[in-house]
This record gives C-alpha cells, sequence and structure tokens, in this order.
C-alpha cells in the first residue's frame, strides 16, 4: 500500500517548508508528491523540484473543490500505478478536506495498490491563525481533520498570545498532537510515525468554485528593479492572502515570499521558471486595479498583468 | 493617420480633425455578399469583409469582430444563428441554479470560436494594422453575467447583491483574459461593450459592478492599450458612474443626448463617441440625412475628445453610400455642410392606425424595441413579458415593434416615444430602458383588467 500524507495550513503557514524537509527526510525512499495551487503558474513545483519524484502539479482550485478533483483522482490514479511507497499531498491554502475519505474510496477501487490514508498534518501560522479563523471556514476543517497540528512562527508572538491559540486549537480538535515550531523546525520521522487519522465523520468540503480566491499573476521577461519591487509589493501586501515566486532582478534571482506584513526576497540558485509572481487576493476582482495603479516608473513598463 | 487620430483621440490628445469610427459588424458581410454567420464563423470572410470596409468606409479605426455572444457561448450558452444579425443567446446555464461557474471554464486561446478570432485579428493588423486603429471587442461583466443567469438576474439584484456581484467578478476575468488574448493579438483599443449596463440605476451599478468594471479598465491600462467603453440604451443617468469606472472612451447611442453627455464625460476628461442613429439614417435615411446627422454632431460639440461613430453595430443591410456620406461629412465637414445647406430631412410618414385601447376586450402589452434580438435590453424586455405570458394570457395580449421595420418606425413616431426599448400598457408609456420585475408587470396588467371591467 502506498502512504498518504495529506498537508493542510493557510497561505504562508509553512506548507512547502514543510515538504521541502519530509522530502529531505525521506530522500532515500521512493517518494510521489502532488502540489495544489490557486493560480495558474506553479511556483512550489519549482520549489520542491527533486530529480526522480514524480510531481502533480494541480493548479486553479483546491483539489477538494468539484472543479479540478476529477484531476485529482486522476493524478491519485495515475501515481498508484508508480512503485512510490509515500504520496505526500500539499494542498492549496484553503482547501477544505473533509471529504477526503470519500475521494480515497472512489480512487482505492480504481488504483492498481490501494492507499493507506495516514492522516493530515495541519500547519497553523501562530501570528494570523486567529485573524484568518473567523473569516475562512477551510481553517476550521483543515484542524479539525487533522492527526497533527504544527503551530508554526512562534517566535513571532508573545506567549500569552501563543497559548491562546493553542487553546483555540484544542478546542477545535481535542484529539490531535500539537507541536510548537520556528520554521516547521521538529522531529520529521517521529512525525509522520507517530500521526493518526483520526476517526471523524468525513463531511462536505466547503470548497466551492464561489469560495475561491482571485488571484494575479505578474511575469517578465527583462531584470527588474529590485528595490522598486520591493516597494511595490509592500504597498500591496496588506491586500493580498499571499505573494509567492521567483523574479529576477538587478540583485540577481530572489525568491519573493510575502504574507500579510512580510515580505522577504531571498537569493535563489535553484532552476529558475521565469520571472513569475502570484498574488493571492484578499480583496477579490479590486487587486487588478491596486496592482494596476501601484505599478510605476521601470517595473511598469517591464512588469505583464495576467490572471 | 488615422490610427494616430483614434489614439490621440483616446489619450485626449488635441486632434487635427475628429476620428472616424465606424462599427460594421455583420454589415461588413453585406459588402462582399456574406451573411452574418458567414462572417461571425469563417475566418477568410471576416478578413475580406473587413478589408472592404477599410477600403470603402476609410474608417481611422475599426472593430474586428462585434459580436457580444463569443464569451456565453463557451460558456454554454446555446446560440440562435442569424443571417442579418449577430447570434443571440437561447438559454442560459444559470437560470436554473444560481452558482458561479468552475474556473476552468475562463476561456483559454483554444476556446470556441477564439483560435478564429485570434487568427483575423494577427492577419488584419499585418495588412492595415499600420494605418487603422483596431478595436478588439469583449463582452461586458454584466451582460455576459445575464447571458448566463438569463432575465433572473434582474431579480437576484434586489434578493441578492452578493451573488451578483460574485457573478459579474467571475465574468470579469473572462472580460481580463479576453482583453489579454486580444492585446496580445495587436488590437490598439479594447472595448468592452455592455449594453445593459443602461438599463440599471447607477445606485445598483455602483454596489454590484463598478469594481469589476474599473478592474478590466485598470487591467488594459496596465498593458499600455487604450480602453473604451461601449454601452446601448438610454444611458444618459449612467455616463457619470460609467466615468467613475475610468475607462480612456465612452460611445453611446441615438438614445443618449451626445451634448448633454459629453458635457459630463469632459468633466472627467473622458473621450466620448457616438452617436448616428442607426436605423431612421443610416439604414433608412439619405445620403443628405447622414451628412446633415454628421454635421449637426460636429456642429453642437467641442472637438477635443470626440470620436463620430455609429450609436452601435451597424444594421446588416445599411447601404454603402450611407456610409460613405458619413465618411465624406467627417473627413470634409466644409463640402458637407455646402450640400446640405438647403436640405430638410423628409420624415417618411406611413399612415399607422392607434388601436382604440379603451374598447379592446383584453389589455394590450406593446413593446416598442430597436431590435428584439440583437440589442440585449430590447431582448430582456420581451423576454420580461414572454416568461409570465401564461399567467396573464386570459386578460392581455401583447405585440413587438421593431425600429428597423417603416410601419413600426413611424408607430412609434406617433406614439410620441424617444427612447427604446419602452413598453405601454393600453397605450400609456410604463417603463422606459427599465425592466420591471414580474410582480411588477402582472400587478400593472392586472390593473389595467379591473379599470376595463
Amino acid at each position: 500500500m502506498i502512504k498518504l500524507l495529506l498537508l493542510t495550513g493557510f497561505l504562508g503557514a509553512g506548507k512547502t517548508t514543510l515538504l521541502q524537509k519530509l522530502l529531505a527526510e525521506f530522500r532515500n525512499e521512493k517518494i510521489g508528491v502532488i502540489i495544489n495551487e490557486f493560480g495558474q503558474a506553479g511556483i512550489d513545483g519549482t520549489l520542491v523540484e527533486k530529480s526522480g519524484i514524480p510531481l502533480h502539479e494541480l493548479n486553479n482550485g483546491s483539489i477538494f473543490c468539484s472543479c479540478i478533483k476529477e484531476n485529482f483522482l486522476s493524478s491519485l490514479i495515475a501515481l498508484s500505478k508508480t512503485d512510490i511507497g509515500y504520496l505526500l499531498i500539499e494542498a492549496s491554502g484553503l482547501a477544505d478536506p473533509a471529504n477526503m475519505p470519500q475521494i480515497l474510496e472512489t480512487v482505492n477501487a480504481n488504483a492498481k495498490r490501494p492507499y493507506d490514508y495516514r492522516g493530515s498534518i495541519c500547519i497553523v501560522d501562530a501570528e494570523t491563525f486567529s485573524d484568518y479563523y473567523s473569516l475562512l471556514p477551510a481553517l476550521h476543517e483543515q484542524v479539525a481533520r487533522s492527526g497533527t497540528v504544527i503551530v508554526n512562527k512562534a517566535d513571532l508572538v508573545e506567549e500569552g498570545a501563543l497559548a491562546d491559540v493553542i487553546a483555540s486549537l484544542r478546542a477545535i480538535n481535542p484529539s490531535a498532537a500539537i507541536e510548537v515550531t520556528t520554521y516547521c523546525r521538529t522531529e520529521i520521522r517521529k512525525l509522520v510515525d507517530e500521526l493518526t487519522n483520526p476517526a471523524r465523520q468525513e463531511g462536505e468540503s466547503s470548497n466551492t468554485p464561489e469560495s475561491r480566491p482571485k488571484t494575479v499573476v505578474l511575469s517578465s521577461t527583462d531584470v527588474l528593479p529590485a528595490e522598486e519591487l520591493r516597494n511595490f509589493l509592500n504597498g500591496i501586501k496588506a491586500d493580498a492572502y499571499r505573494i509567492k515566486g521567483f523574479a529576477e532582478t538587478d540583485e540577481g534571482i530572489v525568491y519573493v515570499s510575502g504574507l500579510k506584513n512580510h515580505l522577504e526576497t531571498l537569493p535563489w540558485d535553484g532552476s529558475f521558471p521565469g520571472t513569475k509572481i502570484v498574488i493571492i487576493s484578499a480583496v477579490g476582482i479590486q487587486m487588478v486595479s491596486r496592482i494596476a495603479k501601484g505599478l510605476s516608473g521601470e517595473l511598469k513598463e517591464k512588469v505583464k498583468v495576467s490572471l | 493617420m488615422g490610427r494616430e487620430l483614434v489614439l490621440q483621440a483616446l489619450r485626449h490628445e488635441q486632434t487635427d480633425r475628429v476620428p472616424w469610427v465606424p462599427f460594421a459588424g455583420v454589415h461588413a458581410g453585406k459588402l462582399k455578399g456574406y451573411t452574418g454567420e458567414e462572417i461571425l464563423r469563417d475566418p477568410d470572410k471576416l478578413l475580406e469583409s473587413l478589408l472592404e470596409v477599410n477600403k470603402l468606409y476609410m474608417p481611422d479605426g475599426m472593430p474586428v469582430m462585434f459580436d457580444l455572444q463569443i464569451e456565453a457561448e463557451i460558456l454554454g450558452c446555446d446560440l440562435l444563428w442569424s443571417k442579418d444579425n449577430p447570434p443571440s443567446v437561447k438559454s442560459h446555464p444559470l437560470a436554473a441554479e444560481k452558482t458561479i461557474p468552475c474556473r476552468c471554464k475562463i476561456p483559454t486561446k483554444e476556446s470556441g470560436r477564439i483560435p478564429m478570432i485570434l487568427d483575423v485579428m494577427r492577419r488584419l493588423k499585418a495588412e492595415i494594422g499600420e494605418k487603422t486603429a483596431l478595436y478588439g471587442l469583449v463582452c461586458g461583466p454584466f451582460t455576459l453575467a445575464s447571458h448566463l443567469r438569463g432575465t433572473n438576474i434582474f431579480m437576484d439584484m434586489i434578493k441578492d447583491p452578493a451573488y451578483v456581484k460574485e457573478l459579474v467578478d467571475y465574468c470579469t476575468e473572462i472580460c481580463i483574459q479576453m482583453s489579454d488574448f486580444y492585446i496580445e493579438a495587436g488590437m490598439d483599443v479594447i472595448a468592452v461593450v455592455d449594453p445593459l449596463v443602461s438599463q440599471i440605476s447607477p445606485k445598483h451599478i455602483e454596489a454590484m459592478l463598478s469594481e469589476g468594471f474599473t478592474a478590466a479598465f485598470d487591467f488594459i491600462r496596465s498593458r499600455g492599450v487604450l480602453s473604451c467603453f461601449f454601452v446601448c440604451g438610454n444611458a444618459s443617468k449612467q455616463i457619470d458612474v460609467m466615468c467613475k469606472m475610468n475607462p480612456d472612451g465612452i460611445s453611446v447611442d441615438e438614445n443618449v443626448d451626445l451634448k448633454a453627455a459629453k458635457e459630463i464625460t469632459d468633466r472627467y476628461n473622458i473621450t466620448i463617441g457616438g452617436n448616428i442613429p442607426l436605423t431612421t439614417t443610416m439604414l433608412w435615411g439619405t445620403q443628405q440625412d447622414n451628412m446633415k446627422a454628421v454635421i449637426d454632431i460636429m456642429d453642437s460639440l467641442d472637438h477635443h475628445n470626440l470620436i463620430i461613430s455609429p450609436g452601435c453595430d451597424m444594421p446588416y443591410s445599411t447601404p454603402p453610400e450611407n456610409t460613405v456620406a458619413v465618411a465624406q461629412a467627417v473627413k470634409n465637414p466644409d463640402d458637407a455642410r455646402k450640400m446640405i445647406e438647403n436640405y430638410t430631412a423628409v420624415v417618411d410618414d406611413i399612415e399607422v392606425e392607434i388601436p382604440d385601447y379603451e374598447n379592446l376586450d383584453k389589455v394590450l402589452i406593446e413593446l416598442f424595441t430597436l431590435d428584439p434580438e440583437q440589442c440585449a435590453a430590447c431582448t430582456y424586455m420581451v423576454n420580461s413579458v414572454t416568461d409570465i405570458y401564461d399567467e396573464i394570457k386570459d386578460i392581455a395580449e401583447y405585440k413587438v415593434y421593431k425600429y428597423f421595420i417603416r410601419e413600426d418606425i413611424a408607430r412609434t413616431r406617433k406614439m410620441g416615444l424617444e427612447n427604446l426599448p419602452t413598453m405601454c400598457i393600453d397605450g400609456e408609456q410604463k417603463w422606459v430602458s427599465i425592466i420591471p420585475s414580474k410582480e411588477e408587470l402582472i400587478g400593472e396588467v392586472r390593473k389595467y383588467y379591473e379599470a376595463k371591467r
């Protein structure tokens, strides 16, 4: 059987970081990966690219939403025909995995080798969880259906606030193990071995085409001015759930990662898919206007906005 | 050069003369003996017809394809094709289910008729793109939303504005995606064509439509291309709110007093285009009528921020000589002014009989339309009656009049109607450019019936 692990967590909580750590820990085993992103551009795929790993990228919606669920099922069936021992699925930030058991039932009836669902690891951003929890029903389901909750970025909050987050998580899911981390630093092997699959009733996913946030993609074939790019992204980050991507700048190639009040551009020496930055809007279609108005000077000349 | 003239006007610069942009949609086919359906489906016939438009009418700018059903067709609406009109939408996939379509349905370059359109755009650009500004027309988000949801959308606007906003935002994504394709194919101007906007109050527009439209115009601007907002129907009250959405230009039809509208667009430094009457002048008028219409517009307005165009998509059978006369008048106004000096338009007065409303057994609903198939606002007004007709058929009858039929034009005049579409009940004007809700309409018909008894 193929051991299946699901990684959930809101945009920017640290799912890709955890996925990278899992891949490093399990580097001697045969692993398959499914990455699910909202935008069209596969940024996370580039971040975890590693030779020999069968990687399926499912973009443009949540894998639990009817809009791309069919592709998700096809990927699971295709991967069941390979010789992988583990399948890691990084769900999109707003994925509601309520219908995972039902999906696996369908898949296992058609799979060459069945899947053994080991459970879901939900990563929570200690700093923003309380703000987003009331807004986004999917976050409740992610926590409620997880075997382990990782409370990440613990270094960014006061002790009292951290205790409040943990208390909220306990209330939502009393049986899950809770790990408090910074940069997802934890004993990965132990985390996977001890993961449990809580026996909860399956339900209907809250992911519908309506609940899908709007995404905007910035791309360019030119070298961008790094300082102007940072200023521009800092100007719009408050209106975005997440900013993520790569850019070729006059300071070299950078990996851009932004979340609410944080924005970082880090030097990047991995493979470079070209300048592409995905912005997941927290203000709906208005993000197009904010971006169009925010771009100026050299950046405006060189950056192409698309959906 | 013509292209530069259009771009200057839309950039709000001074121009040497007023630019001329004929909207030859299906009419382009007429010039080469093709039907509307043929040129909207066959790239070679479309290109051949557009080149003829360019040769014959000497436009400074022109649209490539005037068909607001391209996107709707891709999203699953069935179309009713016609020989002398663009197709119309005959089924609405969201009529019975209030949902938002999947993002996977947003068109790609391979969807529906898009490959053919992009092919024609590129070829036309190569042939005439240097001298003529090319317009890519996209269906506006609200008209597209109504294509998907049907007449229910008007009730949704009252009962569930959040749903309408969500659906319009989704349609805006499509509008942006289509603009993106057309910009890549070399279009100089993207026109967002949304006839139905004239049917909605400014308050409801601001609540449900403005964010989406603004995003579309901002997107087009971010790509270094100019934008236009085409509306038809009596949009006089909506011009101000349309300006706030920040397009580079607005184009209106004969229902709008261009002088009053231009005072508003000038305050926002937005270019206005219009508004030669489509049927009375272009289709049925003489060459002198057409020259006079142009000269009247040009002499009543400041020429800064102005483009001369037909009110909307030209009728298929518009006599080419009338359009030629318009082109002449725009380009050589002094000569045209001399030619029409002593000319007064002759009103084509056909005898029509007005019904004796009081003595009819049933209530008579009369729908005065520009064209019930082609004009979206007219379609929805007619549907508002046909959809509920079963409930009132024992007490009422209805008639549809079309402003491209001579008798119907004479009747519209005799009734003293100034704007279309208009719905009259027993000879009294009840709804002008506004579509009544089901309850309102049935209530009004019953009231008239009771009065008869």
